[in-house]
This record gives structure tokens, sequence and C-alpha cells, in this order.
């Protein structure tokens, strides 16, 4: 599903030249749910940026359902994100001007498709986050927890192969952690999702299948 | 798409009113001052009167005179005798007038004081100019030469003189002399210089002829032609005379004249930037500043707006990041954005042109421009509208462009 081969990631700022990751060999493979831990800095959400080929890696290789991303054209990769990962951001990131079902919806605006058919399908991923209510609400009208579950929606609308969470749970309190582990875990077992997620709670990582844990940059095995 | 774009941007508006309101305000404000100065410079270039055959004429009615070393000059009008001996002999024109420039006259009736204004001319005037007579007709040739005591008032002279009966063949007093009324016209704008008064009479029922002995003098002349392209050779004709063949037999000593034969625009032109010892009218000169001003104008706002979008667009970084990371590419988020700007801007230049047509109402309610009538014709709402969308889309494609090279995880992180 997803083969990260050698990558290397450095930050160049004026003077300082920081090492964010160091030969990253990972592999993800389908239907998998996979946490990442590690200290805060050590480099787990470049990792997943990465991933979801929002950044680009200074040196290796991913390969994304056995294609080799050569180039980080615009044109190139735009269409492989928005058909192939679905982002869940710690910080929800909603757009507040748009309502609740808009927002949903979004993912589906840059595909070729008629608009009775993407309202069809945010219905039924907020349906199955359990927010059909919710449609025609503000984000700002809703809890933390709820709008996760917005920004969950819109992840999932497009059906896309990989899930990548960065910190899903981080700004919300426990009881609403849960519900948001728990939808995901519902998401990888009914639709066979396959979902990578950041995370620096041990309790939220043991429910994953699969733990990788990040120090300094490196996987620490 | 293009429908989500506009749907988005119509949430943006609504959501940030204040943002939208300070936009709105200063583009419409921005249009409606663009939009009522061209309806004006419109009105003037293009008559709907009597010179609305202004395409078939040009205007001479300024002449410099002066001597070889111009220690002595005289600048201003042209003197009937300056007319008769050097442009009467033009043969490029098919028809020749001259009229006096309009001054004013009072009318006395009932001991009240009517200050009027009032021109003479010759039979020529009548055949250039189209006048719409509501009744009776203008003085011919026979009644110039003659000098007969008849004259053509307009509209409103006529009603406040007669009411609602007919003026024809009544008499009207002034300057100690008696005219016979024979037509009546339509009202005409003051903005159509050379057509507007209130009465006309023949040139030929001056008092005095002394007027016959001068070169310098209050007359004009209009030079016409029925092919518009013919125009030019009959400037090049008067240039060439009044180089090479002028007669100027003048007691002061002058031998040297300026002047010119000049269609509406380049009028302003001349008066504007043209320097007396001068054939030409500057109209290069006139067309650069107008130019350039209509693009500070423009540019002032639209640096401003583009101020604004660049900060609200940076608000909006998550946003970007956001369609970003779900697949939107840079051409689409320049296309929303673009959109969006344009969407506004067209918003405001609707308000703009509604401003500018109930200000320029109001203009010609208040006489202050006597019987000036500012349309929003066709061509003056295509002229804002490309204006419109011409400050759209500088504004909008800045921001855009500089939004959309974001790179999504700095975006997302708030746009540094």
């Amino acid at each position: 599903m997803l083969k990260l081969s050698n990558i290397s990631k450095t930050f160049q700022t004026d003077k300082i030249e920081t090492i964010a990751l160091s030969e990253i060999n990972m592999q993800v493979d389908k239907g998998e749910f996979v946490s990442i831990m590690g200290p805060s800095g050590c480099g787990k959400s470049t990792l997943l940026n990465i991933m979801g080929l929002l950044d680009q890696p200074t040196e290796g290789q991913i390969e994304v359902d056995s294609n080799v991303i050569s180039s980080y054209k615009d044109k190139d990769i735009t269409g492989l994100r928005n058909k192939k990962i679905g982002f869940i951001f710690q910080s929800f990131h909603l757009i507040p001007d748009l309502r609740v079902i808009d927002n949903v919806e979004l993912p589906l605006l840059y595909r070729k498709m008629s608009a009775k058919q993407r309202r069809e399908l945010a219905q039924e991923a907020l349906e199955k986050v359990g927010l059909k209510a919710r449609t025609q609400h503000y984000p700002t009208q809703l809890s933390g927890g709820q709008q996760q579950r917005v920004a969950i929606a819109r992840a999932i609308v497009g059906k896309p192969e990989l899930l990548l969470a960065d910190e899903p749970t981080g700004n919300l309190d426990s009881h609403m952690g849960d519900e948001i582990m728990q939808l995901l875990e519902n998401l990888h077992q009914q639709d066979k999702a396959t979902i990578v997620m950041v995370t620096h709670d041990e309790e939220m990582a043991k429910r994953t299948e699969r733990t990788i844990r990040v120090f300094d940059g490196q996987l620490v095995h | 798409m293009l429908y989500n774009y506009v749907l988005t941007a119509w949430k943006v508006f609504l959501r940030r009113k204040f943002f939208t309101f300070i936009n709105l305000f200063g583009i419409s404000l921005t249009l409606a001052v663009l939009m009522i100065a061209t309806s004006m410079v419109e009105g003037y270039l293009y008559p709907k009167g009597p010179e609305k055959t202004s395409a078939n004429y040009k205007v001479i009615d300024r002449l410099t005179l002066t001597n070889e070393k111009h220690t002595s000059t005289y600048g201003g009008r042209l003197g009937f005798k300056f007319i008769k001996e050097n442009i009467w002999r033009l043969t490029s024109p098919e028809i020749i007038s001259l009229n006096s420039g309009a001054s004013s006259v009072a009318l006395y009736q009932n001991n009240q004081k009517m200050p009027k204004s009032f021109r003479r001319t010759d039979a020529n005037y009548w055949k250039i100019l189209d006048f719409k007579f509501i009744e009776g007709r203008a003085f011919d040739h026979g009644e110039v030469e003659q000098g007969q005591f008849v004259a053509v008032i307009n509209q409103k002279l006529a009603t406040e003189l007669f009411g609602q009966s007919s003026a024809i063949g009544k008499s009207l007093d002034f300057n100690n002399q008696r005219f016979q009324i024979i037509g009546v016209t339509e009202n005409v704008s003051e903005i159509e210089r050379n057509a507007t008064a209130d009465i006309w009479t023949p040139y030929t029922t001056m008092p005095s002829t002394s007027y016959q002995q001068d070169y310098q003098g209050s007359w004009e002349v209009i030079v016409y032609h029925s092919d518009p392209s013919m125009l030019d050779e009959i400037q090049k004709e008067y240039i060439n005379m009044l180089k090479n063949d002028l007669v100027l037999d003048h007691q002061d000593g002058m031998s040297v004249a300026y002047s010119g034969a000049f269609n509406k625009f380049e009028n302003i032109a001349y008066q504007a930037f043209s320097d007396e010892y001068s054939y030409q009218s500057g109209t290069k000169t006139l067309a650069t500043v107008l130019i350039v001003l209509v693009v500070v104008f423009m540019l002032l706002p639209s640096i401003n707006m583009i101020n604004l979008n660049v900060s609200r667009i940076m608000e909006r970084s998550s946003e970007i990041g956001v369609r970003k990371a779900f697949g939107a590419s840079a051409s689409q988020l320049v296309a929303q954005f673009i959109v969006e700007s344009i969407l506004i801007t067209l918003v405001g230049g609707l308000i703009g042109i509604l401003i500018s047509v109930f200000l320029l109402n109001l203009i010609e309610q208040s006489g202050l421009i006597a019987f000036a009538e500012f349309g929003m014709n066709l061509r003056v709402l295509f002229i804002g509208f490309v204006l419109i969308l011409v400050f759209g889309f500088i504004s909008g494609a800045y921001p855009a462009l500089k939004m959309s090279r974001l790179n999504p995880v700095s975006a997302l992180k708030g746009g540094e």
C-alpha cells in the first residue's frame, strides 16, 4: 500500500541544518491500522506529511500503491492526494465559512462529479460518523469532538485507500478522544480502511495493530 | 466547479460582512466616479443634440496673431476679416459656417430681466448642425444676405414668453432691435458649446458693420465634410494656408497666425496642453494624461484591495492548506480566489453604476449644466463593465498567485 525507502528530510534555515528524518524504511500494508509514536519534535509529523505527499523528502523514495512518486509538481501529486489519501488533523482544520455538509464535500469538488452525487456521498459519510443531523450547522456551532468527526467524514468521503491522522485526539478530552478512537476502529474493522495515526498517547497506540516508534528522526525497533 | 466557487465566495462574503462592506464601498465609489467622468466625457465627445454630426466637422475658434519675434501677440477667437480673407478661401470643406459664439443678452418681460444667451450665425450653420425644430424653420441665405431681423429661439424661451401658444410670427425685442420669430428649436445642452443658445439671429443684423474690419473678434467657424476622413485634409490645407498663403494686413504689424481646425477631443487637448504658437492640438499628450489618470485612479483602490485580499487570504491559509491536502491544484485555487474577487467587484460595480446613475440624474436636475443629458448608454456601460472586470482581476490575481504557491504544510500551520 505504502512503502518508504531510505527517506531523509533535512530542514534548511539560514545557517542551521536540522535533520528531521534520516534513513527511514517502512511499509504500511493494505488494511493495517498503524500508530506512530514518539516524543514531540522527533519527526513523526514530518514523517506523516511525507507519507501524505504534503512534504517532499530530501532523499529517498516513496511508493503509493506500487507507483513510485518521482515528481512533486503540483499537477502530478494533487490528483494522487485527492484520490488515495484522506487527512485528519489535530486541530480539525474545518473551513469556518462553510457549513458541515460543504466542508465534507470539499475533496469531491476536485473530482469530476455531479453536485447531487457529491451531496449523497457527503451525507453518507456524515451518517457514518453519526452527524447526519448536523449537516446545516457551521463548524463553530459544534463541540470539538463533533468537529473532529466532521473532519473524519471529510477524510473518508472520497473513499481514499489511506487515512492519515495527525494526533486526532490531541485537542480533545479523554471521553471525546475515546469516541474518535472508536470511530477510527470501526472504519478499520468494518470498512477495512488503512489508517496511519500519529499519537503520543500510549493508550491510543495500544489499540492499533502495530506501533512504529520514532526517536530523533529514526525508527526505533 | 464555477458554481461552487461562487457559492463559497457568497458564503465568505456573508460571513465577513465588514470586510465585504469595506471592499464594496471602495469599489463602488471608485467606479461611480469613473462612470460619471466617462459619462461626462462621453456627453462632450458624442453629443446627442444638434452637434451629433460632430464626426463630420471641425471647429476653428482659436487664433494667435503675432509678429516674427513674438513681441506682440493677440490670442483669442477669430475676427470676421480673418475669416473672410483666409478661411473662406479653403477649398476642401464642403460647407463653411461662421457664428458669433454665444454671448449673454438681457430680455425684459413684465419688467423682469431675463438673462439669455444669444448667437449670431449664417445660414450654413443650420445645415451643419442638426437642430430639431418644434415649429417654424431656420433662416436661409436670402434672409442672411438681406440682413432680415428674424430669430430662432429655443423651446424654453418660447414657453416663458408665450406659454402654450405658437411663437411663430411674434416679435422679440432686445439690444434695441426687434426680431420676428420664425422658428423654435429644442433646448440644447450647454455641453454642446458650438450649438447652445437661447436665441439665434442672422449675423448680418449686427448694429454696426465695424466688425468686418477686425482680424480679432469673437467669431468661430465650423468646417464640414460629408466624409469624416476628409477632415484631416481640411486641417492640412488650413495650416498650409496659414504658413504659406496668409492674408493679414494688420495695423500692428502682426504677420504670423497660428490656428487649427479641431474636433472635440483635439479641442480639449488644445485647451489643456497646446501653446499658443502651435498648429497642433496636443492630443497625444491628452490621451496619455487621461490614461495615466485612469490607471492611477484604478490602481489606488486596487492596491488597497490587494492588500486587504492578501491579509484576508493569509487568514484563510488553513483553508488553503486543507484544500491543497485534499487535492486542489494551484490553478484551481487561483481560479477560486479570482472568481471571489471578480464577484465582489461585480457586485460593487453594479452598486457603483446605480450610484452614478443617481448622481448623474442629480446633476441633470440641478441645472448646473443647462439642458444637459448624461445617459448611461451602452458604450458607457460597456466601458464601466470592462473597468470592473479589470479591477477585479488585478485585485484578485496577485494575492491568489501568492497564496497558491504556499506549501501545504506551512499553510496548515498558518502560512509562514
